[in-house]
């Protein structure tokens, strides 16, 4: 059974089957032969559009130079040969791909699209006008087939087996490559480019594998074509028969390897059938190509799974984290310990600085990891400490300041070139490979690692020393048990383990982990904090968390972080301290305007404004926003806290609208917000001021309040006139014509606000309105609030506790998109033991 | 020599004006809607085959006011059911979708009118040709160049000047940002993709008096009108403007020193630009496009 | 960039013509017709609906048997090659007539040949699939570029165009153009004119002003054109708009094009193969019957076709056969045909050319156009009454067809 679902049994038995089908069907041997020849042209072509995700529109030129290629051999230098034209052909092509690929590889999504389409337009150009060469117009007639040993291959049925072997060796070729470690690879970059440089793979290479290997075998499939025909033609080459061959793809399927096949096939039946009875049958073509693209993407083979979905047996692969079998304190295993140890610093990252646009996000950062160390990186929001991640592992080249890995300066070096050095990362926001199982996520990164990695034949599952490191990584990190589960469909907390583990499973020199505990459950904390600190036994790890109590009680050693630089590096209990630190974090309790007290205008029985029950959001696949309540009422001020990540932001965008919630009720005033758009919920009394401020760049600051109040003019909550505006900002009197990406940050936060407040508005959100001003105008900011007060209700999300608490009337705390507290503001704002116990958890 | 030159370049500069009306609008549709709409020459053609069914009853002064108005709805109709759903999409299948439009509507003209060219004049008022000392103009060029020159103005100002430019350009920024102040972006959308294929088929109304009317002439003007808005960016209104009025002029010098490579020279000119400034001459970096 | 569907050649000038060929004989494979005992005949690219196929059945056919025609589009050279070999071995047709693309014919003549069956070839010009690609079973009812020009370069001779005249000639940038250059030429070195500029315009140029302007400051004496399709439409169209006054004449021309263009858009002298103008009995039959059933009158494209035809059933009633190879021979030995013009003609048996009188044309002043198909006036046959047909063809020196066994 399994025998005959492998897709070269498939194929073969397709083959015998075609040339009887088409013949009763009144075809001929011919139509048979260029369906298997188009075939084996859309399979290659789907090596790159299905398997690496570049979309070429100008596979047509490579189809059509294989022709030429072969029969311009056998017309100047191998007269009635066919084996040493197809193999001049074969090299000509896989030199050509690699020259071609070099330039249109170096960009991207559409823009490869379009280098490729100009390619074949190129191609076309050339090949239709240069009538000496290539015979233009005409075409180059008189290919002849040759006589092998006996065998004429004149012979109609003699040449469609010849061309179905080569047709069944391409397909077992293919099915090899796509389950081989480099064809594993090009998954991993169709899903996750960036990912796949960050475990160790120079991406832009395995690229260019893909396509020579697409673009030759697309011609081999020209070279076929030219025997066939018994001549080349510029036709082929031509845009239009590029985008055919795509269409051919994308009707039969490009998520399956003989999708392809089925739509060529399709495409050649329907052309037959159709245009002999109409010359319009190319109207009917595009009409039926636009059905497939707009209703099924997925093509004939997405049909068939969806019209047979009832009819399988549905097979469940338990992606709950509880379906795991975890084993207690297994050691790390053995290849991942470094086999030698240095006294020396392993990582040291010396007066790094980075700027972007202008806003200096690290202005000076020294860090020295020791080997076998755990070492803390901690501060608060926008302190630097992602940026100075990603400074380290590659992701950015620094402004100033170099790297030293094991003594070797690493400065500036590629992500892939780092991970080969020996420095490996985890990421803050999840980044795997979605549509890969856990145990395919794993594998990818261990087989970096490994010799054998570039090899497109073997199959990666028959290599044992790959599958056997990531059966012990898998038992290690406590993923037993799910390794068949798609990543996309795991737990936020079991994505962080996996994000984790792609970064060890490099087996690194140094590892860097980015809040790796973020997100899990109380009982898997405590596990993976351990596994943390098993692993840091044998190498250094360098680790960014917000949870300072877990830092505390497993680092070795601190570095604590503000504003782009190092505030404080020393032992554990030298931070725990440390003033500096202790006010960085949690606030001194005594900033000055949090000193006077604030009165509250909403009364006790203020009735209810906006209401949130249960409500869930996604973001991706990931689920961010948990059965989340909240309830703010008129004029009242609400404070929503948290750490990163907890969903603070996503919860205040599902508010608005940009987020969908996908279950639980918001309300605004009694009214059900469900189903209704961001610009229905923002004309019904919401109004956003996000994080960044969301302010139009080029468009002055007159023009973006006018864009604030453009749709909001009716209501029943606040509506600032320009009047009012400048009475609240005096400031902004003189910048009304200015572009607003001129301004100051403090400007544009008031503009921002302002934009907000100038339609009507029942109830404002806030996003960080803090951020990055200097203490003067977050002063004047904060007066304004504090003045709008009784104006209009807000939802403040700030990470400086004392002024945000100092506003709120009442506040409620975010972990892992669910509210673990929720209480008046005054308390959390005096009692610093019980800020403590709710927010450092 | 040099003044012939001279009137090469001249000649090239205003050839250049023709391809903006079609360019313009498939930088607008690009930038707002990420669609690379493959799709855009049809409606070129479609207002050129309209211009002449119009003018046997209303003359051409009406061909030129309903036609592009005709196709303008025609526009909205596709948007509606078609382009809407391909906004948030990979634009790869954007591409494809236009790809597969395009094919329908040539075979729709093909079918309709024939393969053959049909035949279409200048009205007889607007004949002629105008002298400026050796060089020589024709007037119905001139007419076109004004209307062409005007229709970018206009479009100019209502995209800069108009809070209708503003929504639109800011949802080009950001279109959620936009959302959260109470804008529905989808009728702004659906007017662009009007505003822009009637402006192709006012192109298409304005050419078919001087070339072919035949059912590939819409291929025929995309593929020079598309090299346009990848040399100039896609997405910048100025770059778009620039590159039709460098590529008609780089035209025209072919034309004049090497007349086989005179099509070909965009095209070498296009490669050029996007192997050393990927996305042409202005564009901004759009980070779902790349 | 070439768009998708672009396809500015010759080809664009028919593609599709045939909206509703003849109901009935057109095909169904061969599974789905039931076995008759009519005589099978392959029309790719059909311009039309042939109404050879109807004169011939109501005149009781051929041998007494009918004659049913399977028309399809060819597609491009690939399907073209396909669809031949389909309509030889499934549909059994004992002849293959159409075309109009070089590259098309060329793939249709080598199945024609491997599979030894007649395919008449009604729309192509190239001199090359005359001389280098000729074979045995190839026959071209359609003129070859040679003998356009030649048609055309005795009507400049008359008017004096020729000898020591400077000629600003634009040639379409393909095989087509290319071929009716280099002939174009040899005809004006033989005669004494001389380029100003010889110029090669690519199929995608749609925007000749650039070029206008280069003509007007030349001053040459005659404007070449060796465009093709559409393009002498665009072309046609802007000389006019910019008011050029230098004569103007062309190598080769297609009805359509002219139609295309439009009255007050047309000028100079263009060579013509055929047109309903021709006053013969057969031609004003064929002309009347073509007009009622189609609504407007014949091109030179749909003139071949039906000729074709008429000459293969007169051919095999001749001999009382359908044997492709016993038709070839009897075509060979110089079989006569009526062409609806004032002479009979023959193909020639070295090269398979139809030897016939052709035309040249002149276009009428607006004020006489009397409807949108009356644009020109047709010269008298070249070559004269007395002359030998063969005058104006390819001399075996300039055009050797050497047949492959």
């Amino acid at each position: 059974m399994i025998a005959l679902r492998s897709p070269v049994v498939l194929a073969g038995m397709a083959m015998i089957v075609l040339p009887f089908a088409l013949l009763s069907g009144g075809l001929t041997m011919t139509s048979a032969t260029d369906v298997v020849i188009f075939a084996i042209a859309c399979m290659a072509l789907n090596v790159l559009v299905g398997h690496t995700g570049l979309v070429s529109f100008g596979h047509g030129a490579w189809f059509g130079l294989g022709a030429y290629a072969a029969a311009l051999a056998q017309r100047h230098w191998f007269p009635g040969s066919m084996l040493w034209p197809a193999l001049f052909a074969l090299a000509f092509l896989a030199v050509a791909g690699i020259v071609v690929g070099f330039f249109v590889l170096r960009r991207r999504g559409v823009y490869f699209s379009l280098l490729t389409l100009a390619f074949s337009a190129l191609t076309y150009a050339i090949a239709f006008r240069w009538t000496a060469f290539t015979g233009g117009e005409n075409g180059l007639g008189g290919v002849t087939r040759a006589n092998w040993l006996g065998v004429d291959l004149e012979n109609r049925w003699v040449y469609y087996t010849l061309v179905a072997l080569v047709g069944l060796a391409v397909v077992h070729g293919l099915a090899r490559f796509h389950a081989s470690p480099i064809g594993s690879v090009l998954l991993a970059i169709r899903e996750n480019e960036q990912r796949t440089q960050f475990i160790g793979y120079a991406t832009q290479r395995y690229r260019l594998i893909a396509y020579v290997v697409s673009a030759t075998l697309t011609g081999i499939a020209g070279v076929l074509f030219a025997f066939h025909h018994r001549f080349a033609s510029a036709d082929p080459t031509a845009v239009s028969s590029s985008g055919e061959l795509l269409a051919m793809v994308i009707i039969g399927g490009m998520r399956s390897l003989l999708g392809p096949a089925l739509g060529a096939l399709f495409y050649i039946l329907f052309r037959e059938y159709l245009s002999i009875w109409t010359p319009h049958w190319l109207w009917f073509f595009g009409l039926l190509f636009v059905g497939f693209i707009v209703f099924s993407p997925t093509g004939l083979t997405g049909v068939w799974r969806r019209l047979t979905e009832p009819m399988r047996p549905k097979v469940v692969e338990v992606a709950a984290m509880s379906g795991r079998a975890i084993e207690q304190n297994v050691p790390l295993p053995a290849f991942l310990v470094p086999r030698t140890h240095s006294a020396k610093a392993a990582l040291e990252a010396s007066g790094l600085a980075k700027s972007f646009g202008g806003i200096r996000a690290l202005e000076d950062a020294s860090v020295a990891v020791a080997d076998r160390t755990l070492h803390a990186l901690i501060g608060p929001n926008g302190a630097g400490k992602t940026t100075l991640f990603n400074l380290i592992s590659g992701l950015f080249v620094p402004d100033r300041g170099r790297v030293l890995l094991a003594g070797v300066d690493i400065t500036g070096r590629s992500p892939h070139g780092i991970v080969a050095a020996g420095l490996a990362r985890s990421f803050q926001i999840t980044n795997l490979f979605p549509a890969l199982s856990v145990l395919e996520n794993l594998r990818l990164a261990v087989q970096a690692g490994d010799p054998f990695h570039f090899n497109g034949w073997t199959r990666t599952s028959s290599v044992r020393p790959v599958m056997e490191k990531t059966a012990e990584l898998i038992r290690f990190l406590g993923l037993s048990g799910i390794e068949a589960a798609e990543a996309g469909a795991l737990s936020y907390g079991g994505q962080r383990l996996l994000d984790m583990g792609l970064a060890l499973a490099s087996a690194p020199r140094v590892l860097l982990l980015d809040e790796p505990l973020a997100g899990l459950a109380a009982a898997e904390r405590e596990r993976v904090g351990s596994l943390i600190k098993r692993i840091a036994a044998e190498l250094p790890v360098l680790l960014v968390e917000h949870d300072i109590d877990r830092v505390f009680a497993l680092a070795d050693r601190v570095t604590v972080m503000n504003e782009g630089r190092v505030l404080v590096d020393g032992s554990v209990g030298e931070t725990r301290e440390s003033a500096a630190v202790r006010e960085i974090y949690i606030g001194s309790g005594t900033a000055v305007l949090a000193a006077r007290p604030r009165g509250s205008a909403a009364r006790e029985r203020s009735p209810l404004l906006l209401e949130l029950a249960g409500v869930d959001a996604f973001y991706g696949k990931s689920h961010i926003v948990k059965a989340a309540s909240l309830a703010v009422h008129e004029q009242e001020i609400v404070a929503l806290l948290g750490r990163n990540g907890a969903g603070k932001s996503t919860l205040l965008k599902t508010i608005i609208g940009i987020v969908r919630a996908t279950d639980g009720r918001v309300a605004l005033g009694g009214a059900n917000l469900a189903g209704c758009t961001a610009a229905e919920i923002a004309r019904r009394g919401v109004g956003y001021v996000p994080q960044g401020r969301g302010l139009f760049a080029g468009m002055s600051v007159r023009h973006n309040l006018e864009l604030g109040r453009l749709k909001r003019r009716e209501g029943d909550g606040v509506a600032w006139s320009d009047d009012k505006i400048l009475h609240f900002f005096p400031k902004l009197a003189a910048r009304l014509d200015t572009a607003a990406d001129f301004l100051s940050g403090g400007e544009q936060q008031m503009v921002a606000v302002a934009r907000a407040l100038s339609g009507h508005v029942r109830v404002l959100l806030l996003d960080e309105p803090f951020e990055g001003l200097a203490p003067t105008v977050v002063e004047e900011l904060f007066e304004t609030f504090d003045r709008l007060r009784g104006e209009v209700a807000m939802v403040i999300v700030e990470h400086n506790l004392d002024l945000v608490l100092a506003l709120a009337d009442r506040a409620y705390v975010l972990e892992r998109g669910t509210v673990v507290h929720q209480g008046p503001a005054a308390a959390l704002r005096e009692d610093l033991d019980l800020r403590r116990q709710v927010l450092w958890m | 020599m040099l003044v012939q030159i001279l009137e090469q370049v001249i000649n090239g500069l205003l050839a250049g004006a023709y391809y903006l009306l079609i360019a313009l609008g498939l930088s607008l549709i690009f930038s707002l809607g990420g669609l690379v709409n493959l799709a855009h020459g049809a409606f070129y053609a479609l207002g050129a085959y309209l211009a002449i069914v119009l003018a046997e009853h209303v003359g051409f002064a009406g061909a030129f006011v309903l036609s592009p108005l005709a196709v303008a709805l025609i526009g909205l109709l596709i948007e509606r059911f078609l382009f809407r759903r391909f906004y948030r999409e990979d634009p790869a299948l954007g591409l494809l979708l236009t790809f597969g439009l395009a094919m329908v509507a040539e075979q729709s003209l093909r079918w309709v009118f024939g393969a053959a060219p049909i035949p279409f004049s200048i009205p007889p008022a607007l004949k002629g040709q105008i002298l400026v000392g050796d060089f020589i103009y024709s007037r119905y060029r001139l007419l076109m160049l004004a209307v062409a020159a005007t229709a970018v103005a206009a479009l100019w100002y209502l995209l800069q000047r108009t809070p209708f430019g503003r929504v639109v350009r800011a949802g080009v920024q950001n279109p959620d940002m936009v959302a959260a102040l109470g804008i529905s972006l989808a009728p702004y959308m659906a007017s662009i993709v009007g505003i822009s294929v009637g402006l192709a088929a006012l192109a298409g109304v304005l050419l078919a008096p001087i070339s072919g009317v035949h059912p590939a002439m819409g291929a025929e003007i995309l593929t020079a009108s598309f090299v346009v808005v990848v040399i100039g960016g896609l997405g910048s209104f100025w770059g778009v403007v620039l590159a039709a009025l460098i590529v008609g002029v780089v035209r025209g010098l072919t034309v004049y020193f090497f007349p086989p490579a005179a099509e070909a020279s965009m095209y070498v000119l296009m490669l050029l630009v996007l192997l050393f400034r990927p996305r042409g001459l202005f564009g901004e970096r759009i980070q779902r496009f790349e | 960039m070439d768009h998708p569907l672009a396809s500015r050649r010759r080809r664009q000038l028919v593609q599709g013509a045939a909206a509703a060929a003849a109901v009935g004989s057109l095909g169904f494979p061969a599974i789905v017709r039931g076995q008759s005992d009519a005589i099978r005949l392959g029309h790719l690219t059909p311009r039309g609906v042939n109404l050879a196929v109807e004169e011939i059945n109501a005149a009781g056919g051929v041998m007494g048997r009918k004659i049913e025609l399977i028309a399809e589009d060819s597609v491009n050279p690939q399907t073209a090659s396909t669809k031949a070999e389909r309509l030889i071995e499934r549909d059994k047709v004992v002849a293959i007539i159409g075309e109009i693309s070089s590259a098309s014919g060329l793939a249709i003549a080598q199945v024609a040949q491997r599979n030894r069956t007649i395919f008449f070839n009604t729309g192509c010009n190239s001199d090359e699939l005359r001389g280098k690609s000729c074979n045995r079973f190839m026959f071209h009812t359609e003129a070859a570029n040679s003998m356009y020009v030649n048609a055309e370069g005795r009507a400049l001779l008359r008017d004096g165009m020729v000898k020591g005249k400077k000629w600003y000639s634009l040639t379409a940038d393909y095989a087509f153009g290319h071929d009716l250059l280099r002939v174009a030429k040899r005809f004006m070195q033989a005669n004494g004119a001389e380029f100003v500029a010889d110029e090669l315009v690519a199929t995608d140029a749609a925007d000749f002003s650039g070029y206008l302007l280069k003509i007007r400051n030349a001053k040459p004496d005659l404007v070449i054109s060796n465009l093709a399709g559409t393009q002498i439409t665009n072309f046609l169209k802007q000389y006019v708009e910019y008011g050029l006054k230098f004569p103007v004449a062309g190598f080769a021309f297609d009805t359509a094009v002219a139609w295309g263009a439009g009255k007050g858009n047309v000028l100079g002298i263009w060579p013509l193969v055929w047109d309903s103008q021709v006053n013969t009995p057969a031609s004003r039959k064929f002309t009347e019957a073509f007009v009622k059933k189609n609504g407007k009158p014949p091109e030179n494209q749909a003139w071949g076709d039906y000729l074709s035809t008429k000459h293969l059933a007169q051919a095999m009633n001749e001999i009382k056969s359908t044997d492709s190879t016993k038709v070839v021979e009897h075509l060979e030995k110089g079989a006569k045909f009526d062409l609806l013009k004032t002479r009979e003609g023959y193909y020639r048996n070295w090269d398979h050319q139809l030897m016939m009188e052709m035309y040249t044309l002149t276009f009428k002043p607006p004020e006489q156009v009397k409807d949108k198909w009356d644009l020109f006036t047709l010269s008298a046959p070249v070559p004269g009454p007395n002359e030998s047909l063969e005058v104006i063809a390819p001399t075996r020196e300039e055009n050797n067809c050497i047949m492959p066994a």
